[in-house]
C-alpha cells in the first residue's frame, strides 16, 4: 500500500494518485499529538481556519505563547475568552463642551473605531475607584469574528425603561460592571444594578416622574431595590420616608425601600429608625458625577453579526459602549498584569515561576503557577483545606455561577478547615481565597477547554499536512458571511494561503467551477465567487460553456454563444474578475466591444453569427461585414439601423479611451468584484517601484537587507504620541504595509520622519519607503527614514 | 484629513452653440490627473466625436453658421466637411455613456462608487459653462455618480485669483492663459489638445498651491 510520509513522520494511506486522494480521518485517536510540523504551524501564528484561536488575538497570542502540547494549548483557549461588542455599538471617544455651556460626549460606532484606529488612541474609562471619567489609552481594538449578538435592556429611572439610550449590543459572555463586581452578561440577574452613564431625560413619559413619583425616582437612584430588612424585591416595594412625608423630605437620607409587612412594622413603630440605617447600608448605591446604577431588565437576542472588541492599556481595563460600562478584553490577576501576559512569560522562561505556598505547586505546575482551570480550585480546596468533594464541589459552583453569598459561605468555611488543615497560616489561607475570589473572572472548566484544544489541534493538523484542501474549503464557506465582511474574510484567506506558499488564481471559464475548487495544486475561484454573479447565473454560464472548445474558440464566438444568453451585468463582472482572459484581449477592449454588441438586436445577432469563421477575434470585423448586408428581410432591417451599426462600429474603430489593461484598473476591479486582487497589483505598472530590494513577504520572514527599500501601499496607519522621552509630546506612526507578496505589520515612522512625510503617508497611496530593520525583543521592524510617493 | 485621494478629471466640450441650455456638444474630452503623483495618468486620454441631435433639421446649418465657421476655420476645412463630420459621429447618448463609463474607472474605491469617490472635474471656465452641460446631459440620461459632489476645479477662477493684480495675462480666456503659460497654439480649440493643455496648467497650480500653502502662517 503506497504512502504519503511528510518529514514530521505523519503517513497517510494513498487512496488515489492524480488527483492526489489520502485516508484521512480527522479524529484525534487517529492523530498523533506530538506532530512537529502541526506545532511549528501553530507557533507561527498562521491560525487562520484553526478553531478558537483564528481571531487577530488568537493569532496575536498563540504567536507570542508558541504553544508545544496540548497543555498548552489548553490553557490558550481557557484565557483566551473575550466578550465581544456589536459593530454599531457606540464607543465614547472624547467629551466636549457645547457653545450653550452643556457638555457632551463624542461617540463612534467601534466598527469605525477599528477602520480607523490611527485617528483614535483615546477612550474614555470608568475609574472604577473614584466613579470619574478618564482618559484611557487604546492598545489595540480587534474583530473577533461573527457572534450571537444580544440587546441589553437597561433603565435608569424609575418605571421607565430607556431603550434607546442604552443601546448596547453584546455577547453574553462579555462583561459589564455590576454593584457586585465585573459580571459576564449571562451571569447577571434581572433587577441588578450595573453602571451606566447619566442621562439628562427630557421625554414626556420621564418629566411625569417629576410629580407624584419624584420621591421613588430619588430613592431608585440611591438605593438597590429591596427590603432593607428581607431583600424582598417583587412588586409592591414601597419607599418609605424616615421622618415626615412626600412633601415635606425627600432627600435621599430620609429614604429607604420597605417591603409591605416591614413598612406596617415600621409605622407601628416596631423597627426603630436607627435599625432601618443601620439595615439600609447595604443597598445604598455609591453614587458618581458622570454615572449611574442602571437596573438591568434582561438580554434579548438580536443576530450573529460581527463583533469587535477593545484592548485598553490600563490601569482602567473598561471602556463605554451603549452609554454602558463594559470591561475591555483583557482580564486582571493578583497585580496590574494580565493573566494571559503571566502565562505567556513563565511559559517562555521570562518572568520566574513561582509558587505562593510549596504545597500549590503539585496543583499549579501545569500552568506555570497560574490558576486558570475551575478543577485546580477544587484541588486547593480538597489537598489544603481538606474540603469534602461535595463541599469542593460547591465551591466550584460558586465560582462557576459567580453567586457572591455563596462565595462568601465557602470563604469562611474555606479558613476554618485550612486553619484545622494546618497546611497553610491564616494569611496565607486568605490570600489563597482572595485569588480564587479574584480568578472567578476568567476561571474555565478544564474539561471543556481541552475539548476546544483538540478541535483546535485537529484543525491545525489538517492545515499543517493538507493547506490547500484546507483552504479551499475555508474560502468556499467565506461566502456564509455577512455581504460586507465576505471579502474581508476572503482577502484574508487568501492572504493567509499566499503566505504558506499557495497559489490562488481568478475564476476562469474554463475550469467550469461554480465554487472555489482545488486544481492540479492551485485553488481557484469559482464564478460564483464573482461579485454580482450567482450561483443560477453562474451554472448557466457554464452550461453555455460546456461543449466549447476553448483552445479554438475566438472572442465574438464566445459573445454570441454565451454573452447574449447571460445577464449583461454578470457577464461584465465576468470580464472585470478576469474569467475569460484566456481569450487574449484585454478586459477593457471586451467590455467596449460587449456594449456595442448589447445595442444589436436579436435579427442583428443572427445575422453575424451567420458569418462567424473563427479566423477573427475582435467585433470590428463582423460588424463591418454587418454594414455592408443589404437591406430588407435578410439584412438589415432598415437605414437608420444602419446608421446605427456604423456608429457602433465607429466607436470600435476610434475607441474614446485607451483599451489598455492598467494594472491599477486591474487590481481595483478585481478587489471589488473577487475581494483581493489576483492577477495585478497597483504597483505591477508603476516603474519606479523597480527600484526596491524587498518586499513584503521577505520582510516577514525575516530576509532583508541592510538598508530596505520597499515599494508598497499604505494599508493602515496609526498615528501615536510620545509620552517620554526627548520627543515628548511629538506624533509618531505605525502602519500596516502591502505589496503584491502579502502585508507586512511592524513599520515604525519616528517623529522627525512622519513630520516631514506627512502629506504622503497617507492610506490607500502607493509609496516607497526606505529605513533599516531593527530587532526589539522579539518582534522586527522596519524604522522609515525615507519616503518617496511613486 | 483635507489631502486629497480623488483623480481629478480635466475635460472639456466644443459645442455648436454657447447657451448651455440647448446647445449641443460635438466634440469631449478628458484626461485625468494623479492627485499624488500630480501627472497625467498613462493612458488616461478620453476623446469623442459627438452627433448633435438637431443636425438633421433643415434649418441647422443656418442656425449654426457661426458655429460651424468656427469649427472650419479651427479645422482647415470646409462647412460641408465639418457637417458630415458631425453627421457621421457618435449619437449623444451613446457618447455621454461611455464618458460616464470611462470616468467611473476612476474612482477612488471601485468597490463601492459613490459621488464622493468620483473624479472631481476641472477645466477652464467649467463653473460658467461645462458643468451646465454635464449636470444637463446627466439629467437627461439618468446618470448620478460621474462627478465629485463638491470639489471642482475651475481655472478661470483661478487664474483671477492669481493674476487679479498683474499686467498679464491680458485676458484670462484660455487662449491668453496659454500664451502666458509660453505654450504653443498648435492645436488650439480641438477639445484633446485643449484639456492636456488645461490639465498641465491645473498641475502647475496645484503644485504651486501645495508648496505656498505649507509656509504660509494661516494661523492669525
Amino acid at each position: 500500500m503506497e504512502k504519503l510520509r511528510f518529514d514530521c513522520g505523519c503517513e497517510f494511506e494513498v487512496i488515489q494518485q492524480n488527483p492526489l486522494k489520502v485516508k484521512y480521518i480527522p479524529k484525534i485517536v487517529h492523530t498523533q499529538l506530538n506532530c512537529e510540523r502541526t506545532w511549528k504551524f501553530i507557533q507561527s501564528g498562521q491560525t487562520k481556519g484553526m478553531f478558537q484561536i483564528e481571531s487577530q488575538l488568537g493569532k496575536m497570542l498563540a504567536k507570542k505563547l508558541k504553544p508545544e502540547n496540548i497543555e498548552h494549548l489548553s490553557a490558550l483557549v481557557a484565557i483566551m475568552r473575550p466578550g465581544c461588542v456589536c459593530k454599531d455599538t457606540k464607543v465614547i471617544v472624547g467629551n466636549y463642551t457645547r457653545k450653550n455651556g452643556t457638555k457632551n460626549l463624542k461617540k463612534i460606532s467601534i466598527e469605525k473605531l477599528y477602520k480607523n484606529k490611527h485617528l483614535y488612541t483615546n477612550l474614555l474609562s470608568v475609574d472604577e475607584q473614584t466613579g470619574q471619567l478618564v482618559e484611557n489609552k487604546i492598545k489595540d481594538v480587534l474583530y473577533t469574528g461573527i457572534k450571537p449578538v444580544y440587546k441589553v435592556k437597561i433603565r435608569s429611572i424609575y418605571r421607565h425603561d430607556n431603550n434607546d439610550f442604552y443601546d448596547l449590543r453584546c455577547t453574553d459572555d462579555h462583561k459589564l460592571l455590576t454593584i457586585h463586581g465585573w459580571k459576564e452578561l449571562k451571569d447577571i440577574v434581572v433587577g441588578e444594578r450595573i453602571l451606566v452613564v447619566k442621562h439628562h431625560h427630557t421625554s414626556k413619559a420621564v418629566k411625569s416622574t417629576k410629580g407624584k413619583h419624584y420621591f421613588k425616582e430619588i430613592a431608585f437612584k440611591h438605593y438597590q431595590e429591596h427590603c432593607v430588612f428581607c431583600d424582598w424585591n417583587k412588586g409592591s416595594l414601597d419607599v418609605n420616608h424616615l421622618e415626615g412625608n412626600r412633601q415635606t423630605n425627600n432627600e435621599p437620607e430620609n429614604l429607604n425601600y420597605f417591603c409591605p409587612n416591614h413598612h406596617r412594622e415600621y409605622s407601628e413603630n416596631a423597627i426603630s429608625k436607627a435599625e432601618v440605617i443601620e439595615a439600609r447600608q447595604k443597598f445604598k448605591l455609591p453614587q458618581y458625577e458622570n454615572f449611574i446604577w442602571g437596573e438591568y431588565l434582561g438580554k434579548e437576542y438580536v443576530e450573529d453579526t460581527d463583533v469587535y472588541d477593545i484592548m485598553m492599556e490600563g490601569p482602567h481595563h473598561n471602556f463605554i459602549a451603549g452609554n454602558t460600562v463594559v470591561h475591555n478584553c483583557m482580564e486582571s490577576f493578583e497585580d496590574e498584569k494580565s493573566i494571559t501576559n503571566h502565562y505567556i512569560d513563565r511559559k517562555n522562561n521570562i518572568e520566574p515561576v513561582k509558587y505562593y505556598v510549596p504545597a500549590l505547586e503539585p496543583i499549579l505546575k501545569s500552568t506555570y503557577g497560574c490558576l486558570i482551570y475551575q478543577e485546580q480550585i477544587l484541588a486547593i480546596a480538597k489537598q489544603l483545606a481538606g474540603f469534602t468533594l461535595q463541599e469542593a464541589d460547591e465551591l466550584r459552583r460558586a465560582v462557576g455561577k459567580k453567586k457572591p453569598e455563596l462565595m462568601a459561605k465557602c470563604k469562611k468555611m474555606f479558613k476554618e478547615k485550612a486553619k484545622a488543615v494546618g497546611i497553610l497560616t491564616e494569611e496565607q489561607a486568605d490570600t489563597i481565597f482572595d485569588w480564587i475570589e479574584k480568578s472567578q473572572r476568567y476561571l474555565f472548566n478544564k474539561s471543556h477547554s481541552i475539548s476546544y484544544a483538540y478541535t483546535c489541534y485537529l484543525t491545525a493538523y489538517s492545515k499543517a499536512h493538507f493547506p490547500r484542501a484546507f483552504m479551499t474549503s475555508y474560502l468556499r464557506y467565506a461566502k456564509d458571511k455577512t455581504a460586507t465582511k465576505k471579502n474581508d474574510e476572503i482577502k484574508e484567506l487568501v492572504n493567509d494561503s499566499r503566505s504558506i506558499g499557495i497559489v490562488v488564481k481568478g475564476p476562469d471559464v474554463r475550469r467550469g467551477n461554480v465554487h472555489f475548487k482545488l486544481f492540479d495544486k492551485e485553488i481557484y475561484f469559482g464564478l460564483s465567487n464573482i461579485s454580482g454573479i450567482g450561483e443560477k447565473a453562474a451554472e448557466t454560464i457554464i452550461n453555455n460553456t460546456k461543449n466549447m472548445n476553448f483552445e479554438k474558440v475566438t472572442w465574438p464566438e464566445f459573445l454570441v454563444q454565451v454573452g447574449q444568453f447571460t445577464n449583461s451585468k454578470a457577464f461584465e463582472n465576468l470580464i472585470e474578475a478576469g474569467a475569460i482572459d484566456f481569450l487574449g484581449i484585454s478586459r477593457n477592449q471586451m467590455l467596449l466591444e460587449y456594449k456595442q454588441f448589447c445595442d444589436l438586436t436579436e435579427k442583428e445577432v443572427t445575422l453575424l453569427t451567420g458569418g462567424l469563421s473563427g479566423d477573427h477575434n475582435s467585433l470590428e470585423y463582423y460588424l463591418e461585414q454587418l454594414v455592408k448586408k443589404p437591406t430588407g428581410r435578410a439584412g438589415i432591417s432598415s437605414e437608420a439601423r444602419r446608421t446605427k451599426i456604423k456608429g457602433l462600429l465607429d466607436i470600435l474603430k476610434h475607441p474614446p479611451h485607451s483599451t489598455r489593461d492598467t494594472s491599477e484598473w486591474i487590481s481595483g476591479v478585481e478587489e471589488a468584484k473577487l475581494g483581493v486582487n489576483i492577477s495585478a497589483s497597483r504597483l505591477d505598472d508603476n516603474h519606479s517601484a523597480k527600484c526596491a530590494n524587498s518586499s513584503c513577504v521577505e520582510l516577514s520572514n525575516g530576509g532583508h537587507r541592510d538598508y530596505v527599500l520597499l515599494a508598497c501601499v499604505i494599508k493602515n496607519i496609526r498615528e501615536n504620541t510620545i509620552k517620554r522621552g526627548p520627543s515628548e509630546g511629538r506624533k509618531m506612526a505605525f502602519m500596516k504595509v502591502e505589496d503584491e507578496t502579502g502585508i507586512y505589520e511592524n513599520v515604525v515612522v519616528f517623529s522627525d520622519a512622519w513630520e516631514a512625510n506627512r502629506s504622503v503617508l497617507i492610506e490607500k497611496n502607493t509609496v516607497m519607503l526606505g529605513g533599516e530593520i531593527k530587532r526589539n525583543k522579539e518582534t522586527e521592524s522596519l524604522i522609515v527614514q525615507q519616503v518617496f510617493q511613486i | 484629513m483635507a489631502i486629497n485621494l480623488n483623480k481629478i478629471c480635466v475635460f472639456d466640450f466644443e459645442t455648436d452653440g454657447i447657451d448651455t441650455k440647448v446647445c449641443a456638444p460635438v466634440q469631449l474630452a478628458a484626461v485625468m490627473i494623479d492627485p499624488r503623483k500630480l501627472e497625467i495618468i498613462d493612458g488616461s486620454e478620453f476623446s469623442i466625436h459627438i452627433r448633435p441631435c438637431e443636425i438633421d433639421n433643415i434649418d441647422y446649418y443656418t442656425s449654426h453658421r457661426d458655429t460651424i465657421e468656427f469649427h472650419a476655420k479651427v479645422a482647415g476645412c470646409s462647412h460641408d466637411e465639418i457637417m458630415n463630420k458631425w453627421k457621421n459621429s457618435i449619437p449623444l447618448e451613446k457618447a455621454w455613456t461611455s464618458f460616464a463609463d470611462y470616468c467611473s474607472n476612476y474612482h477612488t474605491n471601485p468597490a463601492r462608487k459613490t459621488k464622493y469617490t468620483a473624479p472631481i472635474p476641472a477645466g477652464h471656465n467649467i463653473d460658467d459653462f461645462d458643468m451646465k452641460i454635464v449636470e444637463r446631459l446627466n439629467e437627461q440620461f439618468k446618470i448620478k455618480t460621474l462627478f465629485h459632489c463638491r470639489d471642482k476645479i475651475d481655472t478661470l477662477t483661478q487664474s483671477f485669483i492669481w493674476f487679479e493684480n498683474q499686467l498679464e495675462p491680458a485676458k484670462y480666456n484660455f487662449d491668453a492663459i496659454r500664451e502666458f503659460l509660453g505654450k504653443s497654439k498648435a492645436g488650439a480649440h480641438t477639445a484633446l489638445q485643449d484639456v492636456k493643455d488645461c490639465a498641465d496648467f491645473v498641475i502647475r497650480l496645484l503644485n504651486l498651491h501645495r508648496k505656498v500653502a505649507t509656509k504660509v502662517k494661516w494661523k492669525s
